[in-house]
């Protein structure tokens, strides 16, 4: 029953279509689901039997649109045909707002039509409605079968006036729309004249029929732009139960519900295979991120590549200094062929210049003027890795069905930016590593540096100790005989010659004492002295003056080579080192035999070339020097000899002077062991006075 | 007093041994020196003195030497020795005990240091 609803002014009616089975009721309800609901939003509610017959009912909803101001919905019915469902029928005509009847024009269906139309006339009376008051418009259906009963024969037998019949060939579509626009006519016509009067009154004026006609334009023009084949079932949607083959239904239901499996299972595979792509994937960042060797990360990509995708090969290619494509390292077979052969070379080339990813499905086919350099390939692609330098994964899979579709370039392409990332880290690493060698190198120079200085603190340290111990053991004697002579003149009268030898004795100890305070000052003033006044001087008054200074005249023999008469030195220095070298030798080596000076001319070694020179050598016949104390010799406050029993006297200053001077003149000391037992202590200085370089090497400068 | 004791001086700088000889015959010792310690060895085996002053630094064989040989034989081991020492070192005062020297003198050393030790050793009175 038909329902108005003032307040959201919208109206709900029902239409019933009705007739002998497979008159084509349900035909009409496909061909309006497809008219009027194009995109299949709605479903088509269809209950029907496997041998096409309706089994309880057809409901197609659809809203017809703004009808005298209220929003019009119809839902339409179809009866099952057979009279056998007669109860359903009954039911579904219950609260019919109008009745269509779907006669069928074939003469053979006669007797059907008049007792689906007696039927009819039964059911409504069953149902409570006035057949006379609820509008039952004919649709004379199937207009298209051969030897059609005439359409006014069958108007006359269901009593209506000529052309009161609406004709229709309902599996093509013609005539559907207009039985519907007809009955929607009528049933509003009736539900207008039935509503109470205030409805009635809520109702906008207009003509009824003029309003449906427009309602309906839309739904006309599309059937006519393109009539409707209800035949294709299979393009709407629609709810279908087979009742009376529930075994077949299962069936059915089994091989929809197998085809779900098989989906399924397809997608899991799928997913499957993404979660191991993805662990090689991980595999690869573990491995390149475990190693910082160029080798390891690009090695461990190109295996993922070959074992993830079973390719044939895989390769890191990338450009040469000569600006030729090279291969840097492999994982599978070689593809070295592919990169140098003129047939694959250039491709290869132009696949490495790009900025995306390129494949070729099949490389006989691409080159097809010559044999594939590799056998047993077939696609190939080059998957870039890094722009600069220019770099890319270059994969070979394997014939006769290698291929690499998205799944695989979408792989490729995350591995090399995994190897890409792998790469950077390396040559961060390098840059790193470099850095730090720098810095090792120069921790070790400036340690090497603080050692030295460290060192020679110390030694200046340990001098200065050996300085102390010296002078103090060195004084303590004249300081004894000093105080022990000066005790005895205050304490006792003593006889004259005693008072004389006390004397004496005070007097040479404060000799001894003067000579040792000499000595330190001399050195001392040495170290810190300004250059040398060089100029040439007679060897023969350098060496008197040496000798005179070592108290030592006319106990050593001297011999000169005549063609050395003069040399360029500080006279005063330079007599002082000789001098030391005569008086160490008659300390430490007079026992042996008489200490003999002599000078010659050299060649001196410098940078290379030979420098003309003078050596003055200083010789004696004592026991020599050990070789343990032979740097030792020189170091200041250094004496030879066992402490106990040898007493030289003295600081140790003599040579660590002599070679002072000697250096200072650009010139070295040095000492040799002597044929025949002694020691030579050798002067060698330049006999040209070009020695300033050296010169300044003594301290400081 | 202490007349008639007689003391050796054994060091080869004359210019310390002199003053020490002078001092001590003034005090009423009988003293004579030697110059090294062979030398100073023939003067105790032919006249044993009461008291030996031995320099450790000598050529030849040095002080402490001489102390040990002398303190290992029975002829002399009873004659107190006193060592006289440019070096101050511990070790050395030590090592001079240790072979059996009554005392060890650093240089320089005050001549009433001297005597009183002298003293001390030759029991006075």
């Amino acid at each position: 029953m038909a329902q108005w609803n003032r307040s959201e002014r919208t109206l709900f009616a029902k239409l019933v279509y009705y007739g002998p089975a497979l008159g084509g009721k349900t035909t009409n309800l496909k061909v309006l689901h497809d008219l009027t609901d194009p995109e299949g939003r709605e479903k088509l509610v269809s209950v029907e039997t496997a041998d096409d017959r309706t089994l309880f009912f057809d409901l197609l909803p659809f809203e017809l649109g703004s009808l005298l101001g209220y929003k019009v919905a119809v839902k339409l019915y179809t009866v099952p045909g057979q009279v056998r469902y007669d109860t359903t029928r009954r039911v579904v005509l219950a609260g019919a707002d109008a009745v269509v009847f779907v006669a069928d024009s074939d003469p053979a269906r006669e007797a059907d039509n008049r007792l689906a139309w007696e039927n009819l006339q039964k059911n409504l009376r069953v149902n409570g409605l006035d057949p006379s008051a609820v509008p039952v418009l004919v649709q004379l259906n199937k207009r298209d079968v051969a030897g059609a009963l005439a359409p006014d024969v069958m108007e006359r037998w269901f009593g209506l006036s000529r052309g009161g019949g609406i004709t229709a060939v309902a599996c093509d579509g013609t005539g559907v729309v207009e039985t519907l626009v007809a009955a929607c006519r009528a049933m509003l016509e009736r539900l207008v004249a039935m509503a109470e009067p205030a409805t009635r009154k809520s109702l906008d004026a207009g003509d009824l029929a003029d309003q449906v006609g427009r309602a309906f334009a839309p739904i006309l023009a599309r059937c006519r732009a393109a009539p409707p084949a209800a035949q294709t079932e299979a393009s709407r949607e629609r709810l279908v139960l087979d009742a009376s083959d529930l075994l077949k239904s299962a069936v059915a239901a089994g091989v929809a519900l197998g085809g779900q499996v098989a989906d399924e299972h397809g997608r899991a595979s799928r997913l499957a295979r993404e979660a191991e792509a993805l662990r090689r994937l991980s595999d690869v960042l573990r491995g390149t991120g475990a190693s910082f060797d160029r080798g390891v990360v690009v090695g461990a990509a190109l295996d993922a590549a070959t074992t993830t995708l079973e390719a044939a090969g895989a390769a890191l290619i990338g450009i040469s200094a000569a600006g030729r494509v090279c291969i840097e390292g492999g994982a599978g077979r070689d593809l070295g062929p592919l990169i140098d052969a003129a047939s694959t070379g250039p491709m290869v080339a132009r696949m490495l210049a790009r900025d995306e990813a390129s494949t070729i499905e099949n490389l006989a086919t691409e080159i097809e003027s010559a044999a594939v350099p590799i056998e047993g390939v077939k696609a190939c692609a080059v998957v870039p890795v890094e722009a600069a330098p220019r770099s890319a994964l270059l994969v070979v899979m394997p014939a006769p069905d290698g291929a690499l579709g998205d799944h695989e370039v979408r792989f490729l392409g995350t591995l090399a930016g995994h190897l890409a990332v792998g790469l950077d880290k390396v040559r961060t690493h390098a840059e790193i590593r470099r850095h730090r060698d720098r810095l090792e190198q120069t921790v070790r120079e400036r340690t090497q540096d603080l050692r030295k200085a460290y060192d020679e603190l110390r030694s200046v340290d340990a001098m200065k100790d050996r300085f102390l111990s010296n002078v103090s053991h060195e004084m303590r004697s004249p300081l004894t005989a000093i105080i022990g002579a000066a005790t005895f003149l205050k304490d006792y009268e003593g006889r004259k010659e005693q008072r004389d030898e006390m004397a004496e004795a005070i007097l040479h100890a404060a000799g001894t004492l003067r000579g040792l305070l000499d000595g330190v000052l001399r050195v001392a003033g040495l170290e810190s002295a300004a250059t040398p006044t060089v100029e040439p001087v007679a060897l023969a008054e350098v060496l008197a003056e040496a000798l005179r200074l070592a108290e030592a005249e006319g106990l050593v023999g001297v011999t000169i080579d005549p063609r050395v008469s003069t040399l360029p030195a500080d006279r005063r220095l330079m007599a002082r080192a000789i001098a030391n070298l005569v008086d160490n030798a008659r300390k430490f080596g007079a026992d042996g035999g008489p200490v003999e000076v002599r000078v010659s001319s050299c060649m001196l070694a410098r940078s290379g070339a030979g420098v003309r020179g003078v050596a003055i050598a200083v010789l004696d016949r004592g026991p020599g020097i050990v070789e343990e104390e032979a740097d030792r010799v020189f170091a200041a406050f250094e004496q030879g000899g066992d402490p106990l029993t040898s007493k030289p006297g003295g600081l140790g200053l003599g040579l660590h002077e002599a070679r002072t001077i000697a250096r200072r003149h650009g010139g070295t000391l040095i000492h040799l062991p002597r044929p025949g037992g002694g020691t030579e202590f050798r002067i060698s200085l330049p006999a040209e006075a070009d020695a300033e370089p050296a010169l300044r090497s003594a301290r400081g400068a | 007093m202490s007349a008639g004791k007689r003391i050796l001086i054994v060091d080869d700088d004359a210019f310390i041994r002199r003053p020490l000889e002078f001092i001590l015959r003034e005090e009423g010792y009988e003293a004579a020196s030697a110059a090294d310690a062979d030398e100073g060895m023939r003067a105790i085996e032919s006249r044993p003195p009461d008291l030996i002053v031995l320099d450790v630094m000598m050529p030849g064989k040095d002080g402490l030497t001489l102390c040990g040989e002398l303190k290992g034989d029975p002829r002399f081991a009873a004659i107190p020795i006193v060592l006289l020492s440019a070096r101050g070192q511990e070790h050395d005062r030590q090592k001079g005990l240790s072979l059996g020297a009554s005392e060890f003198l650093t240089k320089p050393y005050s001549p009433h240091e001297f005597k009183r030790c002298v003293r001390q050793l030759l029991g006075r009175g």
